[in-house]
């Protein structure tokens, strides 16, 4: 039976520990669009392999995207 | 008390149909609001041209402006207000840039992109032209790959 803590991690650096990618702010969106879900949620600091540093950054730096409207509050971004 | 001047970063998002064909237009709006406190005006360019994620006040493109000055920390707030009342400014941002932050390298930055903006035009012409005569040519080609199969027909 396969183990449940076998499922793979969907990450944005494929790398075993979560590390350090150098300072995120909310012009660097295209690592913000890839931690969000679908429904706008951010993902945890495990599953995208942010350090626990590069997380809270990244936390800052989705809510000012936002209120920019670089990113949606609620689902995806619209393509037209 | 006094206190020293600090650099902020203000990023400035406006109406794509204000800024687009006068682009010196929208950094006078800025430059006004910014002017009215004192502040320096360090950078000031346009950062991406980019569909807005929701509307906001019934506008679908906006071009962000980045900037950076140098403001007495009192006035951020005041700052803040005028572009509240300001209509052509849709939303606006102002933070303290990170640590580790270098406004020359931004600088020189840009200046290189002004050199490149001046020699492009002439290698932008004769790339579209090239790319014209390979498209006519594609067109030939598959016109006669489909006489080719009539014919076998």
């Amino acid at each position: 039976m396969k183990s449940k803590f076998n499922k793979k991690r969907r990450r944005i650096e494929p790398e075993l520990t979560r590390r350090y990618i150098g300072d995120i702010d909310y012009k660097k969106i295209k690592i913000i669009e890839k931690s969000i879900m679908p429904n706008g949620k951010l993902f945890s600091g495990k599953k995208n392999g942010l350090c626990a540093k590069n997380q809270r950054q990244l936390a800052i730096a989705a809510k000012r995207a936002r209120y920019l409207g670089l990113i949606p509050y609620i689902g995806t971004t619209r393509k037209d | 008390m006094t206190t020293e001047n600090r650099l902020y970063e203000g990023m400035f998002v406006m109406p794509q149909t204000l800024v687009r064909e006068d682009k010196e237009a929208g950094f006078e709006i800025i430059k006004s609001v910014l002017g009215k406190y004192n502040a320096q005006i360090e950078y000031i360019d346009v950062w991406q041209e980019r569909a807005l994620a929701y509307e906001i006040n019934h506008v679908r493109n906006a071009t962000y402006i980045l900037t950076y000055f140098k403001a007495d920390p009192t006035v951020i707030s005041k700052i803040e207000r005028t572009i509240r009342i300001t209509e052509e400014i849709l939303r606006a941002l102002i933070v303290r840039p990170n640590k580790g932050f270098d406004l020359s390298e931004l600088n020189k930055a840009a200046d290189e992109a002004k050199n490149e903006d001046s020699e492009e035009p002439k290698n932008k012409a004769t790339k579209e032209k090239v790319s014209e005569v390979e498209g006519v040519k594609a067109k030939d080609s598959k016109v006669e790959e489909t006489k080719v199969e009539e014919v076998k027909v």
